[in-house]
């Protein structure tokens, strides 16, 4: 008797606990998942069918469903949040263009032309319409402006901040076309370049957000791409959206389910047992430890891509601090061992940088020599800073003082925390001193970029990894890292004329050929000058089931982009 | 009854102590409390930014002032404010704390189980073949790192056998009210549960095992035995009440341990509990969010104590009858 009690109590408690614990899912959705296997093809009649037969129902061969693993930290699943914002870029909120992995631009919301790179006119796509069957028009292009401007933006008035720092507006006007589907942004200087910042621009319903201080959460998830949002579960850890069928060009893909992992090692044997068909990332591939593993199956293609991403970068402050003594970015730069970052940090296609900082698939590369490790020189170079070294073999200045810097880094990104401590190993035998400063994201910012630090960026040396979107920014060639005056970034503190001469040619250029003049200037400023180095060049790794082919690479978003569920086919 | 209203009392004590240290710690600490009160570093904040947030969290007020708003936070439980996160903490820790609990108090009342079961069995058996054995396998087992044990039970169960899934606690589309979502939910459950029961169990046996060896030979053991009785019999009726006490204040004080413990469990099962909310305020220094969750696993912890010692007041006749009638 006392055992059944005993018993039933347990399965009480055992039950209650579930009840007790057990929650509603964020949004649930109305149909249970679908199998991850693809539709199977239809049979088909013969060709030479007597024509009497009835013609044969269209044979839908789309994939039902795509499963992609991610670990993005997503908590909200609404538009602005930033890695939602990343993800979505691919489903529901298209860019107006996009880049392909030779850099060519092509229209995806929108048309784009000009004839001086000063006003560029975007021309809805036709038949783009809203979540609700709204079409998108170019209205709504001037709405996301002046939303962002309301927001600190300055793209169509200037922003001052709390200290007075003015940031001119980007544009100097607009001009609507009369069927609402076009609009003319003029620059305040020209750019050749400016398709680069429209990759990541996406843009906001106008019928939706107008006139509201709050939003809804459906309303933030509004869309206008080849997807509609369908449901968000924490419970599951899955995003889900479904096929739209009101995009002008239907994906190929029924369904999409983003499953969120937490590890990394759990994502990677699901990929390769087939549990999930990619992995995703922000402009990130997949690690080399990684790589060599998913690619000795069979289950898995790893496609390589040229990045125009700096992965690692070692920024110098170079106004304030040791570093804004030319003679000592130059010392370091040399004593550091660029085989060990390609080696230890990169993926087995790593390769050593040029002096001229961008990777050699950008708009405007121009060859520079390569980085090296010269400790004669850095010597050199430590004499003419003043710096001699003692019996302990370290470096003192002529009052004693070490030669010491501190390096900020992302204490949550593996690459920066490696990259850091080779770093400070070199130094430390060249005769310095590194102080290892790993920070979380908030702090990091706040240490590191104009924006978050409002204009107060206290680092003395700081580990980056810049993404391909950012380093095409404003004038490219990554100078809104390197640029002082930057309303954002500008974690360079560069305000050397010089500089500013150059980055006035790149923005005035209303030719390629200008503009690669300039960006070529630019390059030999980086590697005259050494504002900042790269540690490590690479290529961007994807993995996606081998069962796929025809299969779309976005520069910016990898192998998640809207063109990639247009194409993609089944073997 | 003495002993049980000390323990009462210290536990209390202990609560208030750790109230007014998370009030006390930043407002002490060297350095503006502004910083660790936000999680931002001092030197990277300007001044004007300073001056927002010192307004914003009332540190302009007085320490009277300043504390009883503190203590109104917790009477209405909005635990302040996590500015790394941008929200509420409670509001933080109530869309977490859910999984969390789904999965230790399954794993809590398993593991005691197993550990009560197993260990008064052995330790009724001591030194017998079985009673070695045992030992031998659960002190191993209790050197194994939870997430190695969660590891190689992924790789067999869920990989290489298809029989538990390894990510979230439900699949998708499975909500409240969906048909099979209860069984769904125990499927994703179980493998996590069953990591965690592991990882705890062996503590709760060694506990058991050597605290029911070394009543095996009193004279009440013996005499039952001599009586004839079952060995069932002996370990539960006789055996058990004079252990019950130890057994029962550590399942108490098991509750808490296994929130920390989970913490590497969630990670790898990609469950967003309090173990991840855990994980990411530590990692972005996001020091309110950290007192909160201070606050919260102390509450619990005191709670599982205050329980515990009233079970043991109720089935202990010493205590509840008084010496005299003992």
């Amino acid at each position: 008797m006392k055992k059944k009690v005993l018993a039933m109590l347990l399965v009480l408690i055992l039950a209650f606990s579930f009840a007790a614990c057990a929650k509603k899912g964020q949004t649930a959705p109305a149909t249970t998942p679908e199998t991850t296997d693809a539709a199977k093809p239809a049979e088909t009649k013969p060709a030479d069918a007597q024509p009497a037969v009835p013609a044969p129902e269209p044979v839908d061969t789309s994939i039902d469903q795509i499963v992609i693993g991610t670990t993005a930290a997503i908590e909200t699943a609404i538009n602005g949040e930033y890695a939602y914002d990343m993800l979505s870029s691919g489903t529901t909120q298209p860019p107006l263009v996009w880049q392909d992995v030779d850099g060519n631009y092509h229209p995806l919301l929108a048309e784009f032309e000009t004839a001086d790179a000063k006003t560029w006119t975007y021309t809805i796509v036709e038949g783009m319409k809203w979540d609700d069957g709204t079409p998108v028009t170019a209205e709504d292009i001037l709405f996301t402006l002046e939303y962002e401007d309301e927001n600190g933006s300055a793209n169509l008035k200037e922003q001052t901040d709390s200290e007075g720092k003015v940031t001119q507006a980007k544009y100097a006007g607009y001009e609507l076309s009369a069927d609402k589907r076009s609009i003319a942004l003029t620059l305040a200087s020209p750019n050749v370049r400016e398709l680069g910042n429209m990759t990541s621009f996406r843009v906001l319903p106008k019928h939706i957000y107008e006139g509201k201080s709050t939003l809804t959460e459906a309303e933030q998830r509004f869309g206008c791409g080849p997807f509609v949002f369908e449901s968000f579960s924490r419970d599951s850890g899955t995003i889900t959206f479904v096929r739209s069928e009101t995009y002008p060009q239907p994906a190929n893909v029924k369904k999409l389910v983003y499953q969120l992992f937490d590890n990394e090692d759990t994502m990677y044997m699901a990929l390769s047992s087939g549990d999930i068909d990619m992995v995703w990332a922000y402009s990130t591939g997949i690690a080399g430890t990684y790589q060599e593993v998913l690619a000795s199956g069979d289950a898995v293609r790893l496609i390589s891509v040229n990045a125009t991403n700096a992965p690692a970068v070692l920024a110098f402050n170079n106004a304030a601090g040791p570093f804004a003594d030319e003679n000592l970015r130059h010392a370091v730069a040399l004593a550091l061992n660029y085989d060990d970052f390609r080696t230890y940090v990169g993926s087995p296609t790593a390769d050593i940088p040029n002096a001229g900082f961008v990777p050699t698939s950008t708009v405007g590369y121009k060859q520079t020599e390569k980085l090296k490790t010269d400790i004669a020189a850095a010597e050199k170079y430590m004499e003419a800073a003043g710096y001699t070294k003692n019996e302990a073999g370290k470096f003192v200045s002529s009052d004693g003082a070490p030669f010491t810097f501190t390096l900020t880094f992302r204490s949550d990104r593996p690459n920066q925390v490696s990259c850091a401590e080779l770093i400070k190993t070199a130094i430390d035998a060249f005769g310095g001193e590194v102080i290892l400063d790993g920070l979380d994201s908030a702090s990091y910012n706040a240490k590191t970029s104009n924006k978050f630090s409002e204009n107060n960026i206290t680092m003395e040396a700081a580990l980056f990894g810049y993404t391909s979107a950012g380093m095409g920014m404003g004038n490219g060639l990554g100078t809104i890292y390197v640029d002082g005056r930057h309303a954002v970034q500008g974690g360079c503190q560069v305000y050397d004329e010089q500089f500013q001469t150059i980055l006035a040619a790149m923005g005035a250029a209303k030719t390629p050929e200008e503009y690669n003049a300039a960006a070529g200037d630019m390059q030999d400023f980086y590697a005259e000058h050494t504002p900042l180095i790269g540690l490590y060049w690479d290529s961007l790794t994807y993995g996606i089931s081998a069962r796929f082919e025809n299969i779309t690479v976005d520069n910016a978003f990898g192998l998640n982009n809207v063109n990639n569920w247009i194409t993609i086919t089944e073997k | 009854m003495k002993k049980y209203l000390r323990n009462l009392f210290n536990a209390l004590a202990c609560f208030l102590i750790v109230i007014i240290l998370n009030f006390a710690l930043p407002r002490l600490l060297p350095g503006d409390p502004v910083a660790y009160l936000t999680g931002f570093a001092e030197e990277e904040m300007t001044g004007a930014q300073v001056e927002h947030y010192r307004s914003a969290l009332h540190l302009d007020e007085s320490l009277p002032r300043q504390f009883a708003r503190y203590l109104r936070s917790l009477l209405d439980g909005t635990l302040g404010y996590s500015y790394k996160k941008e929200a509420p903490v409670s509001s933080l820790i109530r869309g977490r704390i859910g999984y969390t609990l789904q999965i230790t108090l399954p794993a809590v009342v398993l593991s005691a189980m197993i550990g009560l079961f197993w260990g008064l069995h052995c330790g009724y058996r001591k030194d017998s073949p079985g009673d070695r054995f045992s030992n031998a396998l659960l002190i191993v087992l209790n050197t194994v790192p939870s997430f190695l044990i969660a590891l190689v039970l992924i790789i067999a169960l869920c990989f290489r056998r298809r029989i538990f899934p390894y990510t979230g606690v439900s699949s998708a589309g499975m909500a409240p009210g969906v048909p099979g979502f209860l069984a769904d939910r125990l499927l994703h459950l179980a493998l996590p549960v069953f990591t965690l029961t592991l990882a705890a169990a062996p503590s709760r046996y060694l506990l058991m095992r050597n605290t029911a060896a070394r009543i095996a030979d009193e004279k009440y053991v013996l005499y039952a035995k001599q009586r004839g009785l079952s060995p069932k019999r002996i370990q539960f009726s006789y055996m058990l009440k004079n252990i019950a006490q130890p057994f029962i204040t550590m399942l108490g004080m098991s509750v808490s341990l296994c929130i920390g413990g989970s913490l590497v469990i969630e990670n790898i099962f990609s469950i967003g509990g309090m173990g991840k909310l855990l994980t990411d305020a530590v990692y972005t220094l996001d020091y309110p969010l950290m007192q909160g969750i201070l606050f919260v696993t102390t509450l619990i912890m005191v709670i599982s104590i205050i329980a515990t010692d009233l079970l043991c007041i109720a089935i202990d006749p010493k205590v509840r009858l008084g010496e005299s009638h003992a």
